[in-house]
């Protein structure tokens, strides 16, 4: 049995000329999976699209931004998060996990990533702070206006060093 | 600078198997993204679902079909918002499941990443005969 050939024909990724689709069950075998009416709301070009863009929302106060990434897939070690001249970098590639490499099927898109957010000038670099939490990267950035004590990441500082990276 | 975000732990998820109807008004779904790999014995489905954990996560069969729910954390926003592209609606999708598919066998999975994995095991050909009878 083979899934591949019981994928409705205009969810393959060549066009094969049936653009009605769905089989019916004269082929005499059962499809072991079927995918229903509903799709993402995603148009077509954007589901063949060859690159990954994470969806981002930016909040912002008096003393803090904080930026949240939808990026499922991913490791948190995987993930690269930059700041230079006001510019935030989330970058990555997502790949399938072990095992899974052959899909048959992919409406998700696995490739490499770069998502930059233009933040204010007054950002303090080294108070970033960024989680990953079930698929959601979230980053909280502190601005240099605001009073009081700055928190300083020093467990980041030791990372880097122990990795060998350089900081920008 | 590269900061390694920090991570809780990822979880099993238990499959509820019921015909229970899933409640809700569909517009306050989103559809999640698939992706579907196949070995000889098994399918495996990849859902991509950010925001999701463990026990927002409902599946349910109903006869052939199978409903995934995923509910996404519940996220504070006391700042002021400046541009959102992220859909912050819940994600649904429903599976059309052949009677290839050995019903009590499916499992799912989630950890931190936000991408759910079911597996639905295929019948072997000596199971699928007397399975035939069965069916629902």
């Amino acid at each position: 049995m083979n899934l591949r050939s019981l994928i409705p024909s205009d969810r393959r990724s060549t066009g094969t000329g049936d653009q009605n689709g769905h089989r019916t069950m004269d082929t005499g075998i059962p499809p072991v999976l079927a995918l229903t009416a509903e799709m993402p709301s995603s148009n077509v070009s954007e589901l063949l699209e060859a690159r990954y863009s994470p969806k981002v929302d930016v909040y912002q106060n008096r003393d803090f931004y904080i930026v949240r990434l939808d990026i499922a897939g991913m490791k948190e070690n995987e993930l690269k998060v930059g700041i230079e001249s006001g510019f935030l970098t989330i970058s990555g590639r997502r790949v399938p996990a072990d095992g899974l490499r052959d899909l048959v099927r992919s409406e998700i898109i696995f490739s490499e990533f770069e998502q930059m957010i233009h933040l204010t000038e007054d950002v303090f670099v080294e108070g970033i702070d960024a989680t990953y939490r079930y698929g959601v990267l979230e980053i909280k950035i502190p601005r240099r206006h605001a009073g009081g004590v700055r928190k300083v990441a020093i467990n980041s500082e030791i990372t880097s060093m122990a990795a060998g990276g350089g900081r920008s | 600078m590269n900061e390694m975000p920090k991570r809780p732990e990822g979880a099993k998820v238990s499959v509820v198997a019921s015909a229970k109807e899933t409640s809700g008004d569909p517009d306050s779904y989103q559809v999640p993204r698939v992706a579907i790999s196949e070995k000889k014995d098994l399918i495996l489905l990849q859902l991509e679902m950010p925001g999701v954990g463990p026990s927002g996560v409902e599946l349910s069969i109903d006869k052939d079909r199978l409903t995934v729910i995923g509910r996404r954390e519940e996220e504070v926003n006391t700042l002021d918002p400046v541009y959102r592209t992220r859909n912050p609606l819940h994600y649904r999708r429903l599976f059309s499941l052949g009677r290839g598919v050995d019903v009590d066998g499916i499992t799912a999975s989630l950890e931190n990443d936000g991408m759910l994995l079911i597996t639905l095991p295929k019948l072997t050909s000596e199971s699928g005969k007397s399975v035939v009878v069965r069916a629902v």
